[in-house]
């Protein structure tokens, strides 16, 4: 299926120079230049993971039967009508810290089936975290999601 | 796609400016702004106007008192008297679409509210947004059965959750000063002065 393009197995990590990938939608996720509160699940950061791509071995195909899949589960045409790429820093997200100076995200590489570049992020575990917490979180992880962000057909994947 | 237009009646209608109100606070619409027109009707000209663009030039001052519309000062003296002759409480409008969010129809289709979400909300803003005269917040409804009061301008910024436990969070930013601050207290309790300050000020909108 990926032919010379598939990533050799070696390279298959996440580092931290590494770049992650977020696919957004407008206007669900991403509306008038701005990240919308729906972008990022307090869920996602409490407990599923949010979920992202590795710049370097991501794939386009992957990419793009993902964003087809979603748009198809669209409520309204309008609300997954054009889809984003947001691209930020692992380290950078990774250095995010709470009030406390806690560091507040982890990020780990989480092969899915269909996506081996897949990765997660989450908040790190702390005890008696309290929804301001993650109130915190998705406003940090906010400023990140829009550093840049490029329409998907202009995103010059790495496969 | 024209979501409030045409309008039927002169502008000088106060009736004519309540799709513009109810797009105004109606944060469940929020996502679907960039696709909305507004042709306004005055009495010399009819005008259309991209309503986000509309939006984004709104500036509100304390208690409701004044409107600002930098760009369209033509419409500006037009909007702040039928906002005042026909919303002279804003606060009331606002509660009105809380308890709005109540109802299935109102939201989209894939997020749900409790009833003490939104008994919650209201007695919130009515205790600390109405009771302060702060500047009205974006109110919106997102996933997780939440509530959620906005409010960012140059600063402060002030994220606000509901969700009926009888709780709200928050998670403050002071712009000028970078301090942090996240809290979940009782719902009976008020916001901290110092936010209540930041958020009355007529400051808030420069």
């Amino acid at each position: 299926m990926f032919g010379s393009k598939f990533p050799k197995k070696r390279d298959l990590y996440l580092g931290e120079s590494d770049s992650l990938l977020r696919l957004l939608f407008s206007d669900i996720d991403y509306f008038n230049g701005d990240l919308t509160d729906l972008a990022i699940s307090l869920q996602d950061l409490e407990t599923r993971g949010f979920s992202l791509d590795i710049d370097r071995i991501s794939s386009k195909k992957i990419v793009s039967a993902r964003m087809l899949a979603q748009k198809s589960k669209a409520k309204k045409p309008t609300d997954r009508e054009n889809a984003y790429i947001s691209k930020f820093s692992n380290s950078s997200v990774n250095a995010e810290v709470d009030l406390d100076k806690n560091k507040l995200f982890s990020t780990s590489y989480d092969p899915m089936n269909g996506n081996y570049a897949h990765a997660s992020l989450k908040c790190c575990p702390l005890e008696q975290k309290k929804r301001s917490y993650y109130i915190m979180a998705r406003a940090k992880l906010k400023e990140h999601l829009k550093q840049n962000i490029v329409g998907i057909d202009n995103y010059p994947f790495s496969h | 796609m024209l979501n409030y237009a045409p309008l039927d009646k002169p502008f000088s209608n106060t009736n004519s400016l309540l799709p513009v109100m109810d797009f105004l606070f109606n944060s469940s619409n929020e996502t679907t702004r960039d696709k909305s027109e507004l042709i306004i009707n005055d009495a010399e000209k009819t005008t259309l106007v991209k309503l986000d663009n509309l939006i984004s030039s709104f500036h509100y001052e304390h208690a409701f008192g004044k409107i600002f519309i930098s760009n369209h000062k033509r419409l500006t003296q037009e909007i702040n008297d039928l906002i005042l002759a026909q919303h002279t409480n804003i606060y009331s409008f606002l509660e009105r679409k809380i308890k709005s969010f109540a109802s299935k129809s109102h939201l989209q289709s894939d997020l749900s509210i409790s009833q003490e979400a939104v008994d919650e909300a209201c007695y919130f803003f009515k205790k600390n947004v109405e009771f302060n005269g702060l500047t009205p917040p974006k109110i919106k409804v997102i996933p997780m059965d939440e509530i959620n009061f906005n409010w960012d301008n140059k600063s402060i910024y002030l994220d606000l959750a509901i969700v009926g436990d009888s709780t709200y969070s928050f998670y403050m930013k002071d712009k000028l000063t970078g301090e942090e601050l996240c809290y979940d207290v009782g719902i009976t309790d008020r916001l901290p002065n110092f936010i209540v300050k930041k958020l009355s000020g007529e400051n808030v909108w420069e």
